[in-house]
């Protein structure tokens, strides 16, 4: 099976034909979609099928081998040699798997959603091409075919954005995200260049092979390219300053925001740190930077998350959050833990973002939660659906988010960096922001689904009341919050609860830092041990003690046990004050927050239009927090870094438009330009 | 070096060119016994077409016997001519190794390359010359051997390793261009630009040759290989020299529409007639570079680096930014291109650059990719252009995938192309050229070249948000759409494929450009 | 051989001054024609400095006229551009009374 893994690539592809060349042809909607879905469905059987043969192998041999799929000789220019190849390694194996599995799911999801649209054949032409634009991603064997996957996904993402293009803004909001991601993409071709410079090729598994011996840990070099690779990322993964285009890229379907810019295409920065984490491992302050990035990124976004009132708003910038908080976790140098999140932010921020598609169905059209509350009522599976996913993301015990996120506390807690502070306060900041999570999450949930209901007189007029939708868009949602149930403790359990570490020794081989490679000797071949230490994974700390001779890490190495289940225990209750908190207030209290407001509120008068809420918690409930939110919404994110991208466009346009006047159309005006370029030339050639 | 009698088989050599040349003639005897009669006319176009056609495809054929003549012949010994990655130039390797040469011109793997190309180009031109033609009421069947003239100088630019050879072959492309350029006498733009075109080229021809006499005093000898020799052996730089190669460079800076050389081309480009924009585009970037490229690589290898790798550094980054910064606002899609054009140029610069032995191959390579998709973006806009306007403006665009998906499919496609986007041709010479330039150390350069393709990203989605994401404008005017001329077709279907397939699985054309190392090498 | 270098310096000096007269004449003069004639000027001061060159070079030892057969062969392009040029601008003539270059500024921007 492992030499056929191009079939999950070509099958969207086939589905891309079909239905963009024939789609005005077919005609029916039954038909376009039944395609778009199939294609799905066998990409991800192919990738099932991988995945137990690579298994099968794997526990067979005890040694994670690496299989090169090369399909055909790209370019061979002198000693630059390209293959078009596919690399089958645990990492890519993950992605494969929840990528093909979470894209089917709303494959049929939408089948559902886009029921009434007319761009409907066009709309699956457009998602069957970017899952095969995600799979070159993740499946390339180099960094050129990796960017042209790079490439595709954020055309894809484009294109789906300005999908109701009639509407001038949701075009201009393809755009913008267009424009932010190539800033990324800028510092992804530099990191290539160098990393071709410096190896001589481009191939993954001559990098790993090599970076032990090329790369000096340390030195400028892994540091700039791990810092332009880490430009790319930021574009694609929405990480401050590059975060501005997610909120905007809601304008397109629901279901395009939870598969491209949820789930799956906004991880492919996380994915890229994680694949080259031999680069970023031999430079200690790229990882710092990335930690810091990552932390800050998910602060800020929290902060912001809790004043919006647009349901997808809210979850876009929970989105934004959640990669800071899987960039913390590869800047720390705990890779796995970050493609661990990665997954399990998949299952629940997708049912989310679905579920938030099924409100929007069901209140047609209507995304603004103050006109919305008491819909439990009448969308039952999607209210609890939802509510499981807003358990798993606040990182409440047993539900995934809990596992994922607490793994990534934890090794924040145990990183051993030459930044003496920097584990203390990335912890503090990482766990208030679990709390602000959790806060916004319930707010959400509770908002939209709890209190009374605040339905406009006109929907309530045309429509009576809302209604649950169909069974095409509730099974994905059942599936999804099932699994954002069970994928935490399936995948992975800390040593203090049951220690059940099966994606941890599944992704080794590919994310293998030193402990492991101690530990068990059996490193894939193509994996280089990095020269420095790295931080112990949480299962081997205590064995591990040694190794913070220079390093200051946040706790000392005692009793590890009792410590961590402290640590786990405390961000569950940060969890469950969050949500019990915002219950509180938006369930059972909003009237006294009402009258308490009247008293304070200068900005009273617009909480006729129900704008209370967020008046309420910029003044009272969240003291610190509000200001820093309000700042952060208001002027930090559109004043200063939508002015910095917006001023950088601005300037380069002005500048075209000052030059312009310069073609005068005069042809002696011209023969002067060209006198001055010889002029030029002869001043070059003769003063030196 | 040179033989005083040129044998029947060296004369075999200059074989493409000479069909090409032959063809003219039979076009200019053909013409005029077509036109014996004036109810005829439609006859001499057809005749015209007909002719031209079949000696650019037998020039085409001539070109691939010859380039599989050349592998024949030197089989034995290409490994130690050409060593891809061997050691440095130097003279004595130059003086045995061409493949044919006389003391000027040289055939080798290189010019059968370009010259190969070159009547690629002249096919797609012709095919769309015939319905352009028709469509816009010119009955001009004299512009058949005005094009098939200037394919001929192109093909000898690619072979001149002279000074002299190489001005005479840039105004044997000239030439006929400025006619070309006044195609339609009626269109106060068609005058304009030949005008513009014409003084402006002879004004920069009139430094070339100076410049070239100039270095003629200094060196005694135009021959490239003399240059080289002097540039080592003299121990001072003579300063005429450097003013000589400084007026040549500027010369050919002109042709190849490096800032501040550049006025002329959005001028020339949205006045010309559109397939001859196609041909300037495709065919003229095509043979100057060729030219460079001997140039810098023959004559100057033994030269101060510093000399002509900053000069060329600095046209290459002023021509990238101008050529961007002017195409941001433009509105007519034929003078956008003109911009994007001189940004290209800007960009294979930084490919000349370098001046590795790989970068021949990396320039032909970004150079096959442009001429495609110019050569079908050009194709395409003369088909959309409304009548009598031989042009189209962006808000025209508007809605065009729904009323003409494919033509809208193929020009998003060919855009993307010129964008450097993965999977097209544009991206494989992009990142070929850029490589390059790394691997020559002109980090900075290189920085500011992708920095400059993020810029041009802008102006190429223009189009696609035109054309896929705009609502019409409630007062626009409605755009007429003719059925589509079957050689349009053709040119099209030809120019979108090839950009895909190359893009896709380019090493076959990358092995073939490989080989074209240049005889000096 | 010194009168002949005086003579060869001479003749470069003097090419000198017609390349600058023929490119300070396309910078001033507007009349299309005129400017052409600059432009030929400019032509005729590479002939000038070939054939200047060519006698600097010369020697028993190496007796090639080349320069000066570089110069016929730049008379013949220059006669063709003439040709050409010369239909240009006629053409233009047909259409407009005057003609200016400064006038002819329809593109653009």
């Amino acid at each position: 099976m492992l030499d056929l893994v191009w079939l999950a690539i070509a099958f969207p592809l086939i589905g891309v034909l079909i239905n963009g060349l024939f789609g005005r042809v077919i005609r029916s909607k039954l038909i376009s979609g039944i395609i778009g879905c199939t294609a799905l469905g066998l990409s991800f059987a192919v990738a099932v099928l991988t995945w137990l043969d690579y298994t099968y192998q794997f526990w067979t041999t005890r040694d994670g081998p690496y299989y090169e799929v090369v399909l055909w000789p790209w370019m061979y220019i002198g000693n630059l040699k390209i293959d078009a190849g596919l690399l089958v390694d645990p990492l890519s194996i993950v992605m494969f798997l929840f990528v093909t599995g979470v894209s089917f799911l709303i494959h049929i999801y939408s089948t559902g959603y886009m029921a009434h649209d007319e761009g409907y054949s066009r709309f699956f032409t457009y998602l069957n091409l970017f899952v095969a634009m995600m799979l070159i991603l993740v499946l390339g064997n180099n960094g050129a075919v990796m960017f042209v996957g790079w490439e595709g996904v954020g055309l894809c993402s484009y294109l789906l954005i300005g999908f109701w293009y009639k509407d001038m803004y949701n075009a201009n909001c393809g755009m913008k995200a267009f424009v932010v991601n190539r800033i990324g993409d800028f510092g992804v071709l530099l990191g290539l260049f160098m990393l071709f410079t410096y190896f001589g090729s481009l191939n993954f598994t001559t990098i790993f092979k090599e970076a032990g011996s090329v790369l000096e840990p340390g030195s400028w070099i892994p540091l700039a390219i791990a810092l332009f690779l880490f430009l790319g990322a930021t574009g694609k993964s929405a990480q401050f300053p590059l975060h501005i285009w997610l909120p905007d890229a809601m304008a397109g379907p629901t279901p395009v925001s939870a598969l491209i810019h949820a789930a799956t295409m906004v991880t492919a920065g996380v994915y890229m740190v994680a694949r080259l984490n031999p680069i970023f491992n031999a430079s200690p302050t790229a990882g710092f930077v990335v930690a810091l990035v990552g932390c800050f990124t998910a602060f800020m976004a929290a902060t912001v998350a809790m004043t919006q009132n647009d349901i997808k708003k809210v979850l876009a910038y929970s989105t934004v959050s959640q990669l800071g908080y899987m960039f913390l976790a590869c800047g720390v140098g705990a890779y796995w833990v970050a493609i661990f999140h990665v997954v399990t932010h998949a299952f629940f921020k997708a049912c989310l973002f679905l579920g938030s598609g099924s409100v929007i169905h069901g209140m047609h059209e209507e995304q603004d939660t103050r006109y919305m509350g008491a819909l439990a009522k009448f969308m039952p599976w999607t209210y609890f659906t939802f509510l499981a996913s807003t358990i798993a993301i606040a990182g409440i015990i047993p539900f995934a988010g809990f596992f994922s996120k607490d793994e990534i506390l934890w090794q924040v807690a145990i990183w051993q960096t030459r930044f003496g502070w920097a584990p203390t306060m990335l912890w503090i900041v990482a766990a208030l922001t679990a709390l602000m999570t959790a806060f916004y999450m319930g707010r959400v949930t509770w908002k939209t689904f709890q209190g009374q209901q605040r339905w406009t007189p006109e929907f309530v007029e045309k429509h009576k009341h809302p209604h649950e939708s169909g069974a095409a868009m509730v099974m994905p949602l059942v599936v999804l919050s099932a699994l954002a149930v069970v994928a935490g403790f399936l995948l992975f359990t800390p040593p203090w609860l049951g220690n059940n570490t099966t994606l941890k020794d599944f992704l080794a081989p590919s994310t293998a830092n030193a402990q492991y490679v101690k530990t068990h000797a059996a490193a894939e071949p193509g994996q280089h041990q990095p020269e420095h230490e790295l931080p112990a994974p949480g299962a081997e700390a205590a064995s591990a003690g040694h190794a913070g001779e220079h390093h200051a890490a946040f706790i000392s190495l005692g009793n590890v046990t009792a410590t961590e289940i402290a640590f786990a225990a405390f961000s569950v209750l940060l969890a469950l004050i969050g949500l019990l908190v915002s219950r509180q207030i938006f369930v059972n209290q909003p009237k006294a927050t009402e009258a308490w407001k009247k008293h304070w509120a200068p900005a009273y008068q617009f909480s006729l239009n129900k704008w209370f809420f967020d008046e309420l918690y910029h003044r009272v409930i969240v003291v610190p927090g509000t200001a820093v939110a309000y700042a952060c919404w208001r002027f930090f994110d559109l004043r200063i870094v939508d002015g910095i991208v917006n001023g950088t466009a601005w300037i380069v346009g002005v500048t075209g438009h000052l030059v312009r006047p310069l073609q005068t159309g005069f042809v002696r005006n011209y023969a002067l330009y060209l006198l001055l370029g010889v002029v030029i030339l002869l001043i070059f050639n003769l003063v030196k | 070096m040179s033989q005083p009698v040129i044998t029947l088989q060296q004369i075999s050599y200059l074989g493409p060119v000479l069909v090409i040349v032959l063809t003219v003639l039979v076009l200019l005897m053909t013409d005029v016994i077509c036109r014996l009669r004036p109810s005829r006319q439609g006859l001499s176009l057809l005749t015209g077409f007909g002719v031209a056609l079949g000696g650019s495809i037998v020039a085409l054929v001539y070109s691939i016997f010859l380039w599989h003549r050349l592998t024949v012949l030197k089989v034995g010994k290409l490994a130690e001519l050409f060593p891809v990655n061997g050691p440095p130039r130097s003279v004595s390797a130059m003086e045995t190794s061409p493949v044919w040469s006389s003391g000027t011109l040289v055939v080798d793997y290189f010019a059968v390359f370009v010259c190969l190309l070159v009547c690629g180009v002249l096919i797609l031109v012709c095919f769309n010359f015939k319905p352009y033609l028709r469509i816009n009421k010119l009955h001009r069947s004299e512009l058949f051997p005005l094009l098939l003239l200037s394919a001929s100088g192109m093909m000898l630019l690619s072979m001149s390793r002279d000074l002299l050879s190489t001005f005479i072959s840039i105004e044997i492309v000239s030439l006929p261009l400025y006619v070309l350029c006044g195609l339609n006498e009626r269109s106060r733009a068609n005058q304009e630009s030949s005008l513009k075109y014409f003084l402006l080229g002879a004004f920069g021809s009139g430094f070339f040759i100076y410049g070239a006499s100039l270095v003629y005093g200094a060196v005694g000898h135009m021959n490239y290989a003399a240059i080289a020799y002097f540039a080592k052996h003299s121990l001072e730089s003579s300063s005429i020299l450097m003013i000589g190669l400084a007026l040549v460079g500027a010369g050919l800076a002109f042709k190849l529409a490096l800032v501040p050389f550049h006025a002329w081309v959005p001028d020339v480009y949205q006045g010309a007639p559109t397939p001859v924009t196609a041909f300037m585009a495709a065919g003229v970037k095509l043979a100057v570079f060729a030219a460079a490229l001997r140039l810098v690589l023959e004559a100057f290898p033994l030269m101060d680096l510093s000399f002509w790798r900053g000069s060329i550094s600095l046209l290459a980054a002023l021509s990238m930014v101008v050529g961007n910064l002017l195409a941001l606002h433009q509105m007519s899609a034929k003078r956008l291109l003109a911009y994007s054009a001189i940004a290209h140029t800007g960009y294979i610069a930084v490919g000349l650059a370098s001046g590795l032995s790989t970068s021949a191959t990396s320039i032909l390579i970004y150079l096959v990719g442009y001429a495609l998709a110019g050569l079908g973006a050009f194709t395409l806009i003369s088909y959309l252009a409304p009548d009598g306007q031989d042009d189209i403006y962006l808000d025209e665009m508007h809605e065009l995938s729904k009323r003409a998906p494919v033509s809208a499919l193929a020009f998003a496609i060919l855009m993307l192309s010129m964008a450097g986007f993965p999977l097209t041709l544009g991206f494989v010479g992009k990142l070929m050229v850029f490589s390059d330039a790394w691997r020559a150390g002109l980090y900075g350069l290189v920085i500011f070249a992708v920095l400059n393709s993020v810029i041009s990203v802008y102006y190429y989605l223009r189009f696609i948000l035109a054309m896929y994401m705009q609502p019409k404008a409630p007062g626009a005017a409605e755009l007429v759409l003719k059925r589509m001329p079957g050689t349009y077709i053709l040119t099209g279907i030809i120019t979108v494929v090839l950009t895909l397939l190359l893009g896709v699985i380019p090493h076959m054309l990358i092995a073939w450009a490989q080989s074209c190392q240049l005889a000096g090498l | 051989m010194s009168d002949m270098s005086v003579v060869v310096s001479n003749s470069l000096f003097l090419s000198a001054v017609l390349f600058t007269i023929g490119v300070l004449g396309v910078m001033i003069r507007r009349h299309p024609v005129i400017i052409f004639m600059c432009i030929e000027l400019m032509l005729n001061a590479a002939n000038l400095a070939l054939v200047a060159f060519n006698d600097y070079h010369y020697s028993k030892a190496w007796p090639a006229l080349d320069g000066q057969v570089y110069a016929f062969m730049v008379i013949a392009i220059a006669a063709a551009e003439v040709a050409v040029g010369l239909a240009i601008i006629v053409a233009l003539f047909k259409r407009r009374e005057r003609v200016d270059v400064d006038e002819i500024n329809l593109l653009r921007g």
